[in-house]
């Protein structure tokens, strides 16, 4: 993601209007809040993305601050249109499809793992964590919030925030298939296959 | 197998993981997790751009004229100009022209020209002549008979999304932001609004009590922007002027309903209100 301060001049003409620039700025953050949607409802993320870029064209006029600011600013709309999505949808989220295994792995499986588009594995991995560990590691890895503005979407204390994530990353380090995934990136490196 | 506490990320090594740096082999599988969780956009991703562009045009079609390119030559600030022509009628004031222009006594082409700057403030157009090329946008364009739709050309409605009781910077050429019947509407008699612009809604309304049905109105009927003006003040002549002179206000500002003299051109102009 580029730094934010390339952002600064299209959030400027954004919020007066232009639109090639609110394009910069959907261009480079779709995709996180994609991701992050991705992991917190599931199949809908597409949709609550919309709704989430609808609410921030909507009220950027309100907006003021920096793109770091308007960054947390658009994770915490896109966090309550997830919010009213599962009121909407009266259920537990679906997650993205998890192909984990309960218990140990057959290589089989761990290489299919590995074979399976990197992105969407890692964030399977990802929604398999509790709720506020996945949320905390997605707004702090794929949002590129810091801890801060990571409490201020989530609505915690910072110190909630960075024990959040410390446990959501301990256990992604302990999960079978991250495991098996570094024996295999190893592997690879040692008999030099590409 | 389980793992030791000691082999457990510490939180230098969380740090150093969130921020993109591979602290160890050992942490290896979930340095690329997280590296592949935030891997550059795929094209799926960002194939819906052209609809969050259009969906973003849309808003900002709806709303307040001033922003936008055809807006760019004029102040950002409603409220600046309203302070800068209250300047100038002010140092008018000592020549006395002031008082002929309020009344709108002066020779038709000065009169326009004070018009143009001033209208805000409570000068008229010129009665004479044909169409004001000044078009001053009216709340009575709104406030036509009950049910029926503004004229074809762009009818002004003060359609603002924002919720903000206080017409923010740029506000529109319009009588009243939509924002205002919002917040008239979420409580009763306006408690929601400032005393400044539950005033001038009021007056923009013709009365408190027409102000349930001039909102209802302007809700019904989101009619594009009228961009036309060269007068970001935030009124039309006089109608919802921040001037303390019943007056013109009074006269200008259209009675809501039943009163076809005030209907007015398409380019809602001050004549028609100032019919004989």
């Amino acid at each position: 993601m580029p730094p934010d301060d390339e952002l600064a001049d299209a959030l400027h003409a954004a919020r007066k209007g232009d639109e090639s620039a609110f394009a910069v700025l959907w261009r480079t953050l779709q995709p996180a809040v994609l991701r992050y949607l991705r992991v917190v409802v599931g199949d809908t993320a597409e949709d609550v993305a919309s709704e989430t870029w609808l609410q921030a064209a909507r009220d950027l006029h309100r907006f003021t601050g920096n793109p770091t600011d308007f960054r947390a600013w658009l994770f915490r709309i896109a966090r309550h249109r997830a919010i009213d999505e599962r009121r909407r949808a009266g259920r537990r989220p679906e997650h993205p499809t998890d192909h984990t295994h309960p218990g140990g792995h057959t290589r089989d499986t761990a290489t299919e793992a590995l074979e399976r588009d990197s992105t969407t594995w890692a964030l399977n991995l990802i929604a398999t964590l509790p709720t506020d560990q996945a949320e905390a590691v997605m707004l702090r890895v794929v949002a590129g919030l810091d801890v801060p503005a990571t409490a201020h979407v989530l609505g915690k204390r910072t110190g909630a925030v960075r024990v959040a994530t410390m446990r959501g990353l301990r256990k992604l380090a302990t999960h079978p298939q991250v495991r098996t995934r570094r024996e295999q990136t190893w592997l690879r490196e040692v008999t030099g296959e590409v | 197998m389980r793992t030791r506490r000691s082999d457990q990320l510490d939180l230098t090594q969380a740090d150093q993981l969130i921020a993109g740096n591979q602290p160890s082999p050992r942490h290896r599988g979930l340095s690329d997790l997280l590296d592949a969780a935030r891997a550059p956009g795929t094209p799926e991703e960002l194939a819906g751009e052209q609809a969050a562009v259009a969906a973003f045009a849309a808003v900002h079609k709806r709303a307040a004229a001033p922003r936008g390119k055809d807006r760019a030559r004029a102040p950002s600030s409603a409220r600046t100009v309203v302070v800068t022509a209250a300047t100038s009628l002010a140092l008018l004031a000592l020549t006395g022209t002031a008082v002929t222009a309020r009344a709108g006594n002066l020779p038709d082409e000065a009169q326009q020209h004070a018009h143009r700057l001033f209208s805000a403030l409570g000068v008229p157009a010129p009665r004479t002549g044909p169409t004001n090329p000044v078009i001053t946008t009216s709340p009575s364009a709104d406030r036509t008979k009950p049910g029926s739709k503004p004229s074809a050309t762009p009818t002004p409605a003060p359609d603002k999304s924002a919720g903000a009781p206080t017409p923010s910077p740029g506000a529109t050429a319009t009588a009243v932001p939509a924002g205002w019947c919002k917040a008239w509407q979420a409580k009763p008699s306006g408690k929601a609004l400032n005393s400044e612009s539950r005033r001038r809604l009021v007056e923009a309304a013709g009365g408190e009590d027409q102000v349930d049905d001039y909102c209802a109105d302007l809700t019904a009927s989101p009619t594009p922007e009228n961009s036309a003006t060269t007068l970001p003040a935030p009124s039309t002549s006089g109608s919802s002027s921040p001037s303390n002179s019943p007056s013109p206000s009074a006269s200008s500002s259209t009675k809501p309903r039943g009163k076809p003299s005030n209907l007015p051109t398409p380019h809602a102009t001050t004549p028609s209100r100032r019919a004989p």
